[in-house]
C-alpha cells in the first residue's frame, strides 16, 4: 500500500521572546477599564493574571496592527509604535517580515496570515518583480482540483535517458541510471551555513529522515550518533581537490555531491566506475556560463547540477551578476533548446528566503530547490551580523536536536501547505508539471516593456 | 491536512471563549447586626439597601471633621444602630414612618463633607444616607430650571447642565456635597455674592415628613424660608427643583493683591459698589498663598492678602478694566487667576500639610469684618497659631468667615488642644459680632446667637412637621449625649460659652496650661509613629469626592469600597479595631481605575495606599480572587460603567496619554 505524504506538525514553541512587530504602550492615565480586552480579538489585551483588576502588559506579538485598542480605548492611553527590535532584524531580501514569518510557520506550522489583505511589494528586484499566475482561484471548479490532497508535490533526482532501447524479445536495453524520488521539491543543505552545534545538525538529520528529504552536508560533519541511522537521508558533499579514488561512502547514501574543479570530467569517470548506484551531482558557484556549464554536465552524463547563489539569491561568480530568476531562466532555455532538460535534474540553493521563492524557482526551471539560511531562521536566528554562538542572543548552542527537528519539520509543512495552493490555484495536479512553465508567471520587467516601450521617454528601447 | 496535536496554533480568544458577563454581583452578605436592622429587614421595604455590619456603620459615625475620639466616644453615641441607603422616595416614606412608630432617631446624610456634625448621631439611630438618590430628573433648557434628586452632587448636576449651555447659580465650595445637603445646612457659597443664598435659586422642594408624607414646598410658602439651614430637623428632600443660569461666553476670574488686608477689603468694597458687577468675590489671606506656593512646590504666587473675583460678560469685564484704571492696582497675571479660581472649590487640600485642619465658619456684617479678622488674629497670635482666612463676600451685606489653621490630627492630644483653639476662636468672633453659619454638634455652645425669628420659624416648623421628634433630634434646639446629658450640657450655650470667655480672657494662662498639659501627654504617651498608609489616611481631606466617581460603589453601594471608606478601614486597623472578613473582602473589590486619584483634591496617592492595606487585611484573612473577578467582570458589563467610563470617570480630566502623569498644575 501506498501511503500518503504528510508532514505531520505540531506547536514547537519558541525558546526565545518574540520580537513583537509593533510595541503598544499604556500610558499612565489607564483605568483599568477593559475596553481594549474586549476591542481587541487577538488577545493581545487581557487581565492581569495575578489580578484581575488590572490589565496585564500588552502581549505585543500578537498584534495585528489594526488599531481598534487605541480607537476605542475611552483614555486615550493607548499608542503604538513599529518594534525597533524588529524593524532592524535581517538585511535585504531577507526582511523583518520574512524573518518573523518564517518563525511563525517553523512555531506553528501554519500558513501565515497577514492582517487587512496584501498590500504589496508588486515590483522589485529578484521574486518581488515576479508574479504567480492564480487565475483558477476564480474558477475553482473546472479541474476539480480543490482537494488539495490530490496534488503530487514530489520530485525526482537524477538523469532520465532521451530515449528507452528495447531488444526484439521486448526487453529494455537501455540501461536507468540511479534515481532518487522525493516527495516535496525541497532539499536541505547545511554546507554554507554557520554556527551549527551538533545538536542541529543532528536535528536537521532527523527531520530529513522524518520528512524524506535529503541532507547535504560536509562528510563527517554529520554526529557518529545519527549517521549510522541517516544515511540514506544523507548527501555527502566533497570539496574540490578531493581524490575521487578515496572516497568511501557512507554505507546507505543514494546521492554524493562533488565540488565542480577543471578536472570534473576524471572526477566523474572515477566516481561512475567505483559506485555506478549512486546519483553523482556536482555542485558550482551560478556566474557568466553557468548555462554552457550546464550543457557540458549534460554531455557528460551527470545526474545533478547543484548551482549556488548567494544569500540574496544573486549569481556568485564573474561578471555580471544575474538573479536566480534570470539565471535559472537561462539555464532552462539552453538545455530546452537542446532537447536535453530532462536528461540533468538541477538544484537551486540561495536566496530562498520565503515559501512563495519556491514555486517562483521551479517556475524558472529549478527542479528542486535547496533550503540553507531558512533552516537556520526556523530555529529563531536573529541574522546578526556578527555571528558568534558565544553571545548568540537565542542562544542557539542550547537548542535540543528535537525541537530543531520540529521547527524544520513545521517549516517544510507550511511551505509545502503554500505550494498546493499555488499549484491548486493554478490548476496543477504535480509540481513536476509547474518546472520552467513560464506562462505560469508575469514579470514585472516585461508587463513595464509590454506596455511602455513604444512610448517615447519611456522604459526600455523605445 | 493532517493534524498531530489538537493544539496547533493559537485561539483568537486565548483559552476557551470569553465568558459572557455574569448577570448579577452581590459581595458576601454580612450578617445583620442589631434590633433595629433586623426589623427593617424583615419589612421588606423595596429601594432600600440596610448596612448594618460594624465596618460599615463606623463610616457613618463621622462627618469631614477629625474629632478626638475619646471626646466624641465618651459623651456621643455617635455609632448608628444601623444605615439605610434608600433608592425611592417610598422607602424614605416608610423607613421614617418605622422609624417614628418606634421612637427611634433619624439622621440624614448627604455625603457627609460638612465638618460641624449634623450628620453624625449623638444617640445612635438610624443614618438615611441620601447618596444612592442621585438621579437628575429633568433639566428645562426654555424655563432654565433643573429637577434633582438630594442626594444628587452638585459637580454632577454642573456637567450635565454643561450639555446644554447652561450652570449652576450658586455651588458650595465642596462640589461633592449634595444638593440637600447644601440646602439644610448652610446656602451660601461660590457666587452668592450675585446670585445671592441657594433659598433664591430654589424653586420647589419635596420633602418627606416623618409621617412619611409627602409635601412640596414652594418659593411662596410659609415653610419655605425655614428648610434652608434646619439641618435636618424637619424631614428628608427627597427631591429639588432649581434655578439654573446660562452659560456666559465670557467669565474671566481676576487676581487683585495688596498688603495688607484692611486695602483688600475696602478695594472689594468699592468693586461691589462699582459698575462692575462681578459674579463673585473672595478674600483669601495671605497664609493661604503661603500654603499654595508650598504646595506647587515654588514661589509661584504672590504672599499677600488678595481679592479673587470673577466677572462674566463683556460689558462686565470692560467695566473691570475701567474700574481697576481708576483705582491704580495692577492685577496678578490671567494664569495665576485662573489657578485660584479653580481652587475654590479645593479649600480641604492644605489638609494635608498638618496633617490635619481644623477652623470655623461663620457669617460676619461687612462692617464688622476688619474688626472679626484683627481680633481674630490676635487670639492666634496668643494661642499659637497660624490661620488662614476666606471672605466669600455676599449680596446681603453679609461676608461668609472661614477661618481655618492646619494641625496634626494623628497626635490626640494635641488635636484636643487645637480643636478647644477654634472653639475659643468661633467664641470670640461671636463676640465681636458674627453669627455661626451651621450648627451640628460642635457648633452647639454658639446656637444662641442666630437670629431669633429665625429659630423660632424653625422651632415651629418642627413642631408641624415632626412632632414625634424623629428627625435627627437631639441636636439643633437641645444636645443630647451620654453621660445622662452630661455632653448636652457642657456644649449647652449657657455653660460652655461664658467658659470659653474665660478662657480667652486669661488666654496667657490658657495657652501656658495648655502646653502643660500637651507636654505631659507628650512625655507619656511618646509620639506616636504614623505609617505611610495613616498619613495617607491622615491627608485625606473626607470630602468624599471620590465616592461619586467610584464604579465599585456603583456596583455594590458599600462606602468601604470608596477610597474615603479604604482609608477609614485603615484608621480604623489602627486602633486596633477587628476587621471581619466580609469587611475586608469589599476592600479588595476595586476596579484600579484610578478615579479617586485623579478626583483627590489632596492628590493622594491612594492606589499605592489601597496595595499596602490589602497586603495586611490578605494576610489576615486571604484573599477571594474568585469574587474578585467576578465582580469585575460583573462591573464590566454594566451599561452605567460604559458611561461613566465614556464621560470620563472624572469630568475635566486630561484625557490623553501624553505622559499621563499628575495634573497637578
Amino acid at each position: 500500500m501506498f501511503e500518503r505524504f504528510h508532514v505531520p506538525i505540531k506547536v514547537i514553541a519558541n525558546r526565545a521572546g518574540p520580537v513583537p512587530k509593533f510595541v503598544i504602550v499604556r500610558a499612565d492615565n489607564c483605568v483599568n477599564c477593559g475596553k481594549c480586552e474586549k476591542a481587541c480579538i487577538y488577545g493581545v489585551h487581557v487581565r492581569s493574571e495575578l489580578d484581575s483588576r488590572k490589565m496585564a502588559d500588552p502581549i505585543n506579538n500578537l498584534c495585528k496592527n489594526c488599531f481598534r485598542c487605541i480607537h476605542d480605548c475611552p483614555q486615550w492611553s493607548l499608542s503604538m509604535a513599529p518594534g525597533a527590535e524588529y524593524k532592524a532584524l535581517g538585511k535585504g531580501v531577507w526582511s523583518p517580515l520574512r524573518i518573523s514569518t518564517i518563525w511563525g510557520e517553523a512555531e506553528t506550522g501554519k500558513i501565515p496570515v497577514f492582517g487587512a489583505g496584501y498590500r504589496g511589494i508588486f515590483a522589485g528586484s529578484g521574486y518581488d518583480g515576479m508574479w504567480t499566475d492564480m487565475s483558477e482561484i476564480v474558477r475553482p471548479t473546472r479541474d476539480g482540483i480543490h482537494g488539495r490532497e490530490y496534488i503530487s508535490t514530489s520530485a525526482d533526482v537524477g538523469r532520465k535517458p532521451p530515449v528507452l532501447e528495447f531488444d526484439g524479445s521486448g526487453k529494455m536495453r537501455t540501461e536507468m541510471p540511479p534515481l532518487v524520488e522525493l516527495p516535496v521539491p525541497m532539499v536541505m543543505d547545511v554546507t554554507r551555513l554557520r554556527a551549527m552545534t551538533e545538536a542541529t545538525i543532528q536535528g536537521y538529520a532527523q527531520a530529513a529522515k522524518r520528512l524524506d528529504m535529503l541532507l547535504f552536508a560536509a562528510t563527517g560533519s554529520l554526529p557518529a550518533s545519527a549517521s549510522a541511522e541517516l544515511t540514506s537521508h544523507f548527501v555527502p558533499v566533497y570539496p574540490s581537490g578531493t581524490d575521487v579514488a578515496r572516497i568511501e561512502l557512507p554505507q546507505g547514501a543514494r546521492m554524493a555531491e562533488l565540488s565542480f574543479a577543471p578536472s570534473w570530467k576524471d572526477d566523474a569517470k572515477a566516481f561512475r566506475a567505483r559506485f555506478p548506484e549512486t546519483v553523482l551531482s556536482f555542485r558550482f558557484d551560478a556566474g557568466k556560463g553557468v548555462e554552457q556549464r550546464v550543457l557540458d554536465l549534460v554531455r557528460a552524463k551527470i545526474d545533478v547540477a547543484h548551482i549556488l547563489y548567494d544569500e540574496e539569491g544573486m549569481e556568485l561568480d564573474r561578471g555580471e551578476l544575474r538573479h536566480s530568476k534570470e539565471s535559472l531562466r537561462a539555464v532552462h532555455k539552453a538545455m530546452v533548446s537542446k532537447s536535453v532538460r530532462d536528461q540533468i535534474t538541477v538544484i537551486a540553493g540561495g536566496g530562498i528566503a520565503a515559501a512563495e521563492h519556491v514555486p517562483k524557482s521551479i517556475i524558472c526551471g529549478a527542479d528542486l530547490v535547496a533550503l540553507e539560511k531558512a533552516l537556520l531562521i526556523a530555529l529563531e536566528c536573529r541574522d546578526c551580523i556578527t555571528c558568534e554562538l558565544a553571545s548568540c542572543p537565542v542562544n542557539l548552542s542550547s537548542a535540543s536536536a528535537e525541537w530543531v527537528e520540529g521547527r524544520i519539520s513545521n517549516l517544510v509543512g507550511a511551505w509545502r501547505d503554500q505550494l498546493l495552493e499555488v499549484l491548486g490555484a493554478m490548476g496543477l495536479r504535480e509540481v513536476r508539471r509547474l518546472r520552467g512553465e513560464l506562462g505560469r508567471a508575469i514579470f514585472y520587467e516585461e508587463v513595464e516593456r509590454d506596455a511602455f516601450s513604444d512610448i517615447e521617454g519611456g522604459v526600455g528601447d523605445g | 491536512m493532517h493534524v498531530d496535536d489538537k493544539g496547533v496554533g493559537r485561539a483568537i480568544f486565548p483559552g476557551t471563549a470569553p465568558s459572557p458577563a455574569p448577570e448579577v454581583f452581590s459581595a458576601k452578605q454580612e450578617p445583620l447586626e442589631g434590633r433595629i436592622a433586623c426589623e427593617l429587614a424583615a419589612m421588606g421595604i423595596k429601594d432600600l439597601r440596610i448596612a448594618s455590619a460594624w465596618g460599615e456603620r463606623m463610616l457613618f459615625s463621622r462627618d469631614q471633621a477629625e474629632i478626638p475620639r475619646f471626646l466624641k466616644e465618651i459623651m456621643f453615641r455617635s455609632m448608628p444602630e444601623v444605615v439605610v441607603q434608600p433608592r425611592s422616595v417610598d422607602a424614605v416614606a416608610a423607613v421614617l414612618r418605622f422609624a417614628a412608630l418606634r421612637g427611634v432617631v433619624v439622621i440624614p446624610r448627604g455625603s457627609g463633607s460638612s465638618p460641624f456634625g449634623g450628620s453624625v448621631p449623638v444617640k445612635g439611630g438610624i443614618v438615611m444616607d441620601l447618596s444612592d438618590m442621585d438621579r437628575i430628573l429633568e433639566i428645562d433648557s426654555s424655563k432654565k430650571v433643573a429637577r434633582v434628586e438630594g442626594g444628587a452632587r452638585w459637580a454632577d448636576l454642573d456637567h450635565e447642565l454643561e450639555k446644554h449651555g447652561l450652570m449652576l447659580n450658586t455651588s458650595p465650595s465642596s462640589k461633592f456635597s449634595t444638593v440637600a445637603g447644601w440646602i439644610a445646612t448652610g446656602g451660601m457659597g461660590l457666587n452668592s455674592f450675585s446670585r445671592g443664598h441657594i433659598s433664591a435659586s430654589v424653586r420647589e422642594i419635596e420633602l418627606v415628613t416623618s409621617a412619611g408624607e409627602v409635601a412640596r414646598v414652594q418659593g411662596s410658602d410659609k415653610l419655605f424660608p425655614s428648610l434652608f439651614g434646619s439641618e435636618g430637623q424637619l424631614g428628608i428632600i427627597t427631591s429639588v427643583a432649581l434655578a439654573v443660569a446660562e452659560k456666559p461666553k465670557v467669565s474671566k476670574p481676576h487676581l487683585v493683591c495688596f498688603s495688607d488686608f484692611r486695602s483688600a477689603f475696602s478695594f472689594a468694597y468699592a468693586l461691589a459698589n462699582s459698575e462692575v458687577r462681578p459674579t463673585h468675590i473672595v478674600y483669601e489671606s495671605r497664609a493661604k498663598f503661603a500654603l499654595i506656593n508650598r504646595m506647587l512646590g515654588t514661589e509661584r504666587l504672590r504672599t499677600d492678602d488678595a481679592i479673587l473675583l470673577n466677572v462674566e460678560g463683556e460689558a462686565s469685564e470692560a467695566a473691570f478694566q475701567g474700574f481697576m484704571k481708576s483705582t491704580g492696582v495692577e492685577e496678578e497675571k490671567e494664569y495665576l487667576a485662573r489657578y485660584m479660581w479653580n481652587e475654590r472649590y479645593f479649600p480641604m487640600k492644605v489638609r494635608k500639610f498638618g496633617p490635619g485642619m481644623l477652623g470655623s465658619e461663620v457669617v460676619v456684617p461687612l462692617p464688622k469684618l476688619a474688626e472679626v479678622i484683627s481680633g481674630a488674629n490676635g487670639l492666634c497670635a496668643k494661642l499659637g497659631i497660624d490661620p488662614l482666612f476666606e471672605v466669600h463676600f455676599l449680596n446681603d451685606g453679609n461676608g461668609l468667615l472661614l477661618c481655618y489653621y492646619v494641625t496634626d490630627q494623628g497626635n490626640t492630644i494635641r488635636l484636643t488642644m487645637a480643636a478647644l483653639k477654634s472653639m475659643l476662636l468661633t467664641s470670640l468672633m461671636l463676640d465681636l459680632g458674627a453669627s455661626p453659619y451651621s450648627i451640628g454638634i460642635w457648633n452647639h455652645a454658639f446656637s444662641g446667637s442666630e437670629d431669633k425669628q429665625r429659630v423660632a420659624n424653625l422651632r415651629q416648623a418642627k413642631a408641624t412637621l415632626d412632632p414625634n421628634g424623629v428627625m435627627n433630634s437631639g441636636k439643633y434646639f437641645a444636645l443630647s449625649g451620654r453621660l445622662w446629658g452630661a455632653a448636652g450640657l457642657m456644649f449647652s450655650p449657657k455653660l460652655m460659652r461664658p467658659a470659653l470667655k474665660t478662657l480667652r480672657v486669661f488666654s496667657p494662662l490658657t495657652v501656658r496650661l495648655m502646653n502643660m498639659v500637651y507636654g505631659i501627654a507628650e512625655r507619656r504617651l511618646r509620639p506616636k509613629t504614623r505609617t505611610e498608609l495613616l498619613r495617607i489616611a491622615d491627608e485625606c481631606a473626607m470630602c468624599g469626592a471620590c465616592i461619586g466617581v467610584c464604579p465599585a460603589y456603583l456596583v455594590v453601594g458599600d462606602e468601604r469600597v470608596t477610597a474615603r471608606g479604604k482609608l477609614l478601614t485603615a484608621k480604623a486597623m489602627a486602633r486596633g479595631s477587628k476587621i471581619t472578613k466580609e469587611h475586608a473582602d469589599r476592600t479588595f473589590l476595586c476596579m484600579r481605575c484610578k478615579a479617586c486619584e485623579q478626583i483627590c483634591q489632596s492628590k493622594l496617592h491612594l492606589i499605592d495606599a489601597f496595595d499596602v492595606l490589602e497586603k495586611e487585611l490578605e494576610r489576615m484573612h486571604g484573599r477571594d480572587a474568585q469574587e474578585i473577578e467576578r465582580f469585575v467582570k460583573y462591573a464590566e458589563g454594566l451599561p452605567e460603567y460604559d458611561r461613566l467610563i465614556e464621560r470620563g470617570l472624572v469630568i475635566g480630566a486630561p484625557k490623553h496619554g501624553m505622559g499621563g502623569g499628575d495634573a497637578d498644575v
